[in-house]
């Protein structure tokens, strides 16, 4: 019995030509995070899940160097996360998450040459090397993952040359303890006060070396609080910037610790960095794959006031080559139940759509958008631009093409799609080659998260094939839910209806994540997680979307959750359900009524201990639950029991290794797991140990 | 109790204090999403109900639907392209 690794689906892209190189049209980002300016004026840029370091020069249009592969040698990494220049000497401090250390490496113009690491000795035994600041001589460094006394977190103080000098485990001088949960971030003022991005408790905390807090004048208290999100701060033109602080936008405060307004516009931003001209800064933004230069003048950041800062570069290019992946959260499968029955290897109900000459046309076709589509530095846009419908009508014919007409070197029981939400689009495969997804569909609406496929107990009226399942695709941002069906004359996948719509009522969503379809009454069960709540709908046999009820609250009681993110529906009418902020799974009857709850919050890989569980997904008498903090597949029997589990943290795609694991597919005890930082679907099979 | 557990209850009350502040939404407004709502059901009356659509008009009514969203969130960020 056992959970093992198998492969990954996701191109990966990051060859470069002969440096030095223009970042456009060359530059294909994963995942960036901590950037800096060294001495010499130049960007550096911590290609995190590409497991690599850039330098570009001050403009962002040329790439002069890159170090480092993915590994634990000493010109290896495995997650670079943050990047520190030493403030008098020619030194890059590089904390290496995934290995549990900090880099020292020394450049000059031409070269990078690694010093020393440090953090990853017995006496040390750094868990989670985030952050990282300099003060006289003196290094701290947020050791994200650590576990003391009741799970908290610590700061860990280094020498300059990573000699080990002490840890801090609490922040002291106020009336409690501050505690310390998964900090991040760090910034240090011309003071030398460490502020830290204390993300387990959303506040930006302050104190000297000695952890002692420094309160703000406003509130009396060494914390800001109140933040949506506290996952980086900076200290930039003497104001506390707070990536995430409120959605979509970068809050600014005041080091007294009165809120002055945000920096709007931003995705999800993660790292700011100064940079050497005035009002200038440099912002990653990990999700779009994008490193930018931005310009804003702090001081009218005032009274509330949002400002939207001027874009004066940024580098990283689309994420839309073939078969490669930007932000993908979900996946799906089972959408193709008659050839699964079939010994033939095509599609009874299919085929007679395509002659033999309408198939050789579309695949001259096909080949000349795939070359097309090659040209390098083309982004998305611009095809689009050019010749719109034409693209995504060939990407659409291909999938299906290729789903229903297998190659000769397809597998039964594969096929697969993915939501590649960055790109607005699902793609499939139906092989299990890195390099084989496709896209596969007109361009689904931003925000489109979950995806299930679902097959009425009956045909439905205006349902064009009910050999083939319909895909329930949830949308984040909208709170709307789309059912499509494939068109087979227009050859599209069209909605074939929707329901939802952003709000509180009881027919509205709220953040809607991962969806599950009931295998009795085919009803569909949402996680409605900005709602604290299950939405129960149900498409009846008139083909009528109508919302069955809800339940739950938000709380951490019996019949209560916070923030719900995925749910599973058993064969004897069980609801799992992640509930993911109360680090527990709950368990209820189709009806919402509590059955049983198991997991208690804490670290650990192969047992009841979860940490944001995120997914479930329930399959042949077992529950499977990706748990995303300590980074594992586990997986319990109907006891509740964990019988089997898989954990790894980090970037290397050999071991199977996780960032941020979404929503999960399994099927055939095969578990889909894509992690939407990595850009790539994990595939692991569960070996159940009877030979099934 | 853990600090897990107090983190979450912390949390917990966050969540109830913005959503009081009515704060909590994303990007899109629920009057965005009314709106977005009715312009899919209108791209399904005339896709799936109208048997005699040209495919064109259908692919087209599908593109204008996702470029309107698009729009409504490319208004609310920048990306530097």
């Amino acid at each position: 019995m056992g959970v093992e690794y198998k492969t990954h689906l996701g191109s990966v892209i990051r060859d470069l030509p002969v440096l030095p190189v223009a970042a456009a049209g060359h530059l294909s980002l994963n995942t960036p995070v901590g950037s800096c300016v060294d001495h010499f004026g130049r960007v550096w840029l911590a290609d995190t899940s590409h497991n690599r370091l850039l330098v570009m020069d001050a403009e962002l249009e040329t790439i002069l160097m890159v170090f480092g592969s993915t590994g634990s040698g000493d010109r290896q990494f495995n997650m670079p996360f943050r990047l520190l220049p030493h403030p008098e000497k020619r030194y890059i401090y590089v904390t290496d998450i995934g290995n549990h250390r900090v880099h020292i490496l020394s450049y000059d113009e031409n070269t990078i040459t690694p010093i020393s690491t440090f953090g990853d000795t017995s006496n040390i035994d750094l868990k989670g090397p985030n952050g990282i600041v300099y003060y006289r001589g003196q290094l701290c460094v947020a050791d994200e993952f650590y576990e003391g006394p009741d799970g908290v977190s610590r700061l860990a103080v280094f020498r300059d040359d990573g000699e080990y000098l002490y840890d801090i485990h609490q922040i002291t001088g106020y009336k409690t303890p501050v505690e310390l949960l998964w900090p991040q971030g760090l910034s240090v003022d011309r003071q030398g006060r460490i502020y830290i991005a204390n993300t387990g408790f959303n506040t930006v905390v302050r104190c000297d070396w000695q952890g002692n807090g420094v309160a703000f004048s406003s509130t009396g208290k060494p914390y800001i609080d109140g933040l949506e999100l506290a996952r980086d701060v900076a200290i930039i033109q003497g104001r506390v910037l707070i990536p995430g602080g409120k959605s979509n936008a970068i809050s600014v405060y005041s080091q007294n610790g009165v809120s002055q307004g945000a920096l709007a516009g931003y995705f999800s931003p993660i790292q700011i960095t100064e940079f050497p001209q005035e009002n200038t800064f440099l912002v990653t933004e990990p999700i779009l794959a994008s490193l930018q230069l931005h310009k804003a003048n702090l001081r009218r950041v005032q009274h509330g006031r949002d400002i939207y800062p001027d874009v004066l570069a940024q580098v990283g290019d689309e994420r839309d080559s073939k078969g490669q992946l930007h932000f993908a959260t979900s996946a799906a499968g089972d959408i193709t139940p008659e050839r699964r029955s079939a010994s033939t290897a095509q599609s009874p109900t299919m085929m007679p759509w395509f002659s033999q000459e309408q198939v050789g046309h579309l695949k001259q076709q096909q080949e000349k958008f795939l070359k097309l589509t090659e040209i390098p530095g083309m982004p998305t846009w611009l095809n689009m631009g050019l010749n719109w419908q034409m693209e995504w009508m060939q990407r659409w014919q291909r999938s299906w093409l290729s789903l229903f007409m297998p190659s000769s070197n397809s597998v039964e029981d594969e096929s697969l799609w993915v939501v590649d939400a960055g790109n607005y689009q699902l793609q499939s495969t139906d092989n299990l080659k890195s390099n084989s997804l496709r896209s596969a569909s007109m361009p689904l609406l931003p925000g489109s998260l979950g995806v299930t496929s679902l097959t009425p107990l009956n045909p439905l009226p205006g349902q064009f094939d009910p050999d083939i399942p319909l895909l329930v695709v949830s949308n984040f941002l909208s709170g709307i839910v789309t059912i499509y069906q494939y068109h087979p004359f227009y050859k599209e996948l069209i909605p074939y209806t929707v329901f939802g719509s952003l709000g509180h009522f009881p027919w509205q969503l709220n953040k809607p994540q991962g969806l599950a379809i009931d295998p009795v009454s085919r009803d569909i069960f949402i996680a409605d997680s900005g709602n604290n709540r299950i939405a129960r709908w149900r498409l009846n046999r008139l083909g009528i979307v109508g919302l069955v009820d809800t339940f739950g609250t938000l709380g951490d009681g019996d019949d209560q959750f916070h923030t719900p993110s995925d749910i599973a529906v058993s064969d004897d009418g069980l609801c799992y359900i992640s509930d993911q902020f109360n680090h527990r799974i709950q368990v209820t009857d189709l009806q919402g009524r509590p059955v049983r709850r198991f997991g208690q919050p804490g670290y650990g890989t192969d047992d009841d201990h979860f940490l944001l569980p995120t997914s479930v997904e329930f399959e042949q008498g077992y529950l499977f639950v990706s748990d995303l903090v300590n980074r594992a597949v586990k997986v319990f029997d109907r006891n509740d029991q964990c019988v089997s589990a898989f954990a790894a943290f980090g970037a290397d795609s050999s071991k199977g290794q996780l960032w941020m694991p979404y929503l999960m597919h399994v099927r055939n005890r095969r578990i889909y797991l894509p992690d939407c930082a990595l850009n790539r679907v994990n595939v692991y099979h569960f070996d159940a140990g009877d030979h099934a | 109790m853990s600090v897990f557990t107090r983190a979450a209850a912390k949390r917990r009350k966050d969540q109830q204090q913005l959503e009081r502040q009515g704060s909590s939404m994303g990007a899109v407004s629920e009057a965005d999403s009314e709106e977005l709502l009715e312009t899919i059901r209108d791209v399904i009356r005339k896709t799936a109900t109208e048997p005699n659509v040209d495919r064109g008009v259908a692919v087209e009514q599908l593109s204008r639907l996702q470029e309107k969203h698009h729009k409504l969130l490319a208004g609310k960020c920048i990306t530097g392209s």
